[in-house]
């Protein structure tokens, strides 16, 4: 484990998750949520000098948006719901298809065949496009305002981003547990008389757990770029506040940023960057913890088959 | 043996149809949930209707009114020819660059691999954006144009930036895989035989190493396919080609997503069972 803790990969992705995540949270503590906000900057005899947005390295480190407020800030408040929506959605992913593959991984070839079967044409058409579809068509904003209030819009948004990627992941794991029981050491496990839930719980799962951490880290990331694309398709989180001018988000969750303020892309690029820099900055860390967790598994491997040799 | 492949043709019918009624399943969905409120028998009303519909390839319109066959094929075919002009020049990028690993690299590919491997992890429409802000930003400071960077009309359609976009992410995987495949053929006992022989190092690499991985690369196929349609999307949506993927995006219609579900999913379900095929066979 302390291994682990000293590869630089691993350091620089935790670090980077734990300080945003922190600084968010802190924010929304200490700070009460509020971010800085210059509307407009003076010179000494009164006269209007800048007006927002301001360009990165001006006045803020990565520019404003059009009303003036850090980007910056923004972002960095907006980092635990972004993050914290991605954590959930993966989580209860990896969670529910575990739990269905304990149920269904031990049914007959056929009908496992079945499953596969049915579970592969998700697979031949965009996960962004059928997510899309189905947000957009319910919980869209209409010129009626919405039809749902925010619980059942964010309720139905995880069901659904839950849901897409649910029979092929459980496939997956379903493939893997049938093939660690496949091995000789559970049937001599079986001719010990152990019984069925004890060699699941005693021999199958030590097998699989790291491939599970490795998962979750997958599933992240295919979760984050889902939002991503939603965001840029302008299906926000949570919905939309409109009322005095353009819409803006509820949350200032960072797909929302970006869908929003996708119309200054070509003036004021920025304002669409900083999230979208700040998503892959995200990506990355996670990437490299996973990276680094791979590698250590690999090391531990290795040891624990050397020390039986 | 008749028999069999007999039945082998009825079972990948049935997987066909089914695969398609589950379209038409998930597809009806808003139907059931239009308001929230479970309106199970419009649901399965709607189920009723697309199923004829779709079978009979009748009265399908994209908006109501419109004729949706001859709209919708154009732009399918379209897509379809980017996705797979992608494909060919994410291939070819990505043994190059596997080749150039290999041979001149060696001593550096651990690095080189977890490098690929943590750069794929950035969402696609970053380099998307930055394509374009890298274009526009040329055009800044040299007040020459390029390349178009969306398309506008069909004068001025962008057709490399799109390309670039789409085969980038499957060049990096496709690199990453090329290359561990390739070390692990290197090790195999049959290449010692190959130098034993005094056949040369290129030789050896393009004949069998190449021939041996094959099969392994097809394995992946149905990821890449996954992965390029995702991004297909948001190509299309960022640079305004007028795909299919688009046009989903634009009119936002049971009837034209079931179909549009239907038409991707016909050839690569045919492409993906041959695959299967020519493995079982081998």
């Amino acid at each position: 484990m302390i291994r682990l803790l000293k590869t630089k990969k691993f350091i620089f992705g935790a670090g980077f998750l734990i300080i945003l995540l922190s600084l968010s949270v802190l924010n929304t503590v200490v700070n009460d949520g509020k971010i800085r906000q210059i509307p407009y900057v003076y010179n000494e005899d009164g006269s209007l000098e800048k007006a927002p947005p301001y360009p990165p390295f001006d006045v803020f480190l990565f520019g404003s948006d059009m009303y003036g407020y850090d980007m910056l800030h923004t972002v960095i408040e907006g980092a635990k719901y972004s993050i914290g929506i991605v954590l959930v959605v993966a989580l209860l992913r990896m969670i529910l298809s575990i739990v269905l593959s304990y149920f269904l991984f031990r049914v007959p070839n056929r009908i496992f065949n079945w499953i596969k079967a049915v579970s592969e044409p998700l697979s031949f058409f965009p996960q962004t496009l059928i997510t899309y579809f189905l947000l957009a068509t319910v919980v869209m904003y209409t010129i009626h305002g919405f039809h749902h209030p925010l619980w059942v819009r964010v309720v139905y948004e995880f069901i659904i981003l839950i849901l897409i990627a649910l029979p092929s992941l459980t496939v997956q794991l379903i493939q893997q547990k049938r093939s660690v029981w496949k091995e000789e050491f559970i049937e001599s496990a079986i001719t010990l008389g152990g019984s069925k839930r004890h060699i699941y719980f005693k021999h199958v799962l030590p097998q699989l757990y790291e491939e599970w951490v490795l998962m979750f880290g997958q599933q992240f990331l295919q979760v984050l770029t889902l939002l991503v694309h939603l965001g840029v398709m302008l299906v926000l989180f949570g919905g939309t506040i409109t009322g005095e001018g353009p819409p803006s988000s509820v949350t200032h969750e960072w797909s929302g940023l970006i869908g929003l303020n996708k119309r200054f892309m070509l003036a004021y690029e920025w304002i669409v960057y900083v999230p979208i820099l700040f998503f892959a900055m995200t990506a990355l860390s996670v990437a490299m913890i996973n990276k680094a967790l791979s590698d250590f598994f690999k090391d531990k491997d290795m040891v624990r088959k050397n020390r039986e040799v | 043996m008749l028999k069999s492949s007999a039945m082998r043709f009825i079972t990948l019918v049935l997987q066909y149809i089914a695969g398609v009624f589950l379209f038409i399943v998930i597809g009806s969905l808003p139907v059931l949930l239009r308001n929230l409120t479970f309106d199970t028998e419009g649901y399965f009303n709607s189920v009723k209707d697309l199923t004829v519909k779709i079978f009979t390839l009748s009265n399908l319109t994209y908006d109501g009114q419109h004729e949706m066959l001859p709209a919708v094929m154009d732009r399918f075919f379209y897509s379809m020819k980017t996705l797979g002009m992608a494909l060919f020049a994410a291939t070819a990028m990505s043994f190059l660059l596997s080749y150039l690993i290999v041979l001149f690299f060696e001593k550096k590919k651990d690095y080189i691999l977890s490098f690929i491997e943590i750069i794929r992890s950035i969402p696609d429409v970053l380099w998307m954006f930055l394509l374009q802000a890298g274009v526009i930003w040329l055009l800044k400071t040299f007040g020459v144009k390029f390349i178009q960077t969306t398309s506008l009309g069909s004068d001025n359609q962008a057709v490399l930036l799109p390309l670039i976009s789409l085969s980038l992410p499957i060049f990096l995987f496709l690199a990453q895989v090329i290359v561990l495949k390739i070390f692990e053929e290197l090790d195999k006992p049959y290449i010692i035989l190959a130098k034993a022989k005094g056949l040369s190092y290129f030789y050896m690499l393009n004949v069998h190493v190449v021939r041996n991985i094959r099969q392994d690369l097809l394995g992946h196929f149905k990821t890449i396919i996954w992965m390029m349609l995702s991004t297909l999307v948001m190509v299309e949506y960022i640079f305004n080609l007028d795909g299919l993927m688009k046009f989903n995006i634009v009119y936002v219609s049971v009837e034209l997503f079931v179909f549009s579900c239907i038409l991707f999913f016909t050839p690569f379900f045919l492409i993906y069972r041959l695959i299967e095929f020519r493995r079982l066979s081998i």
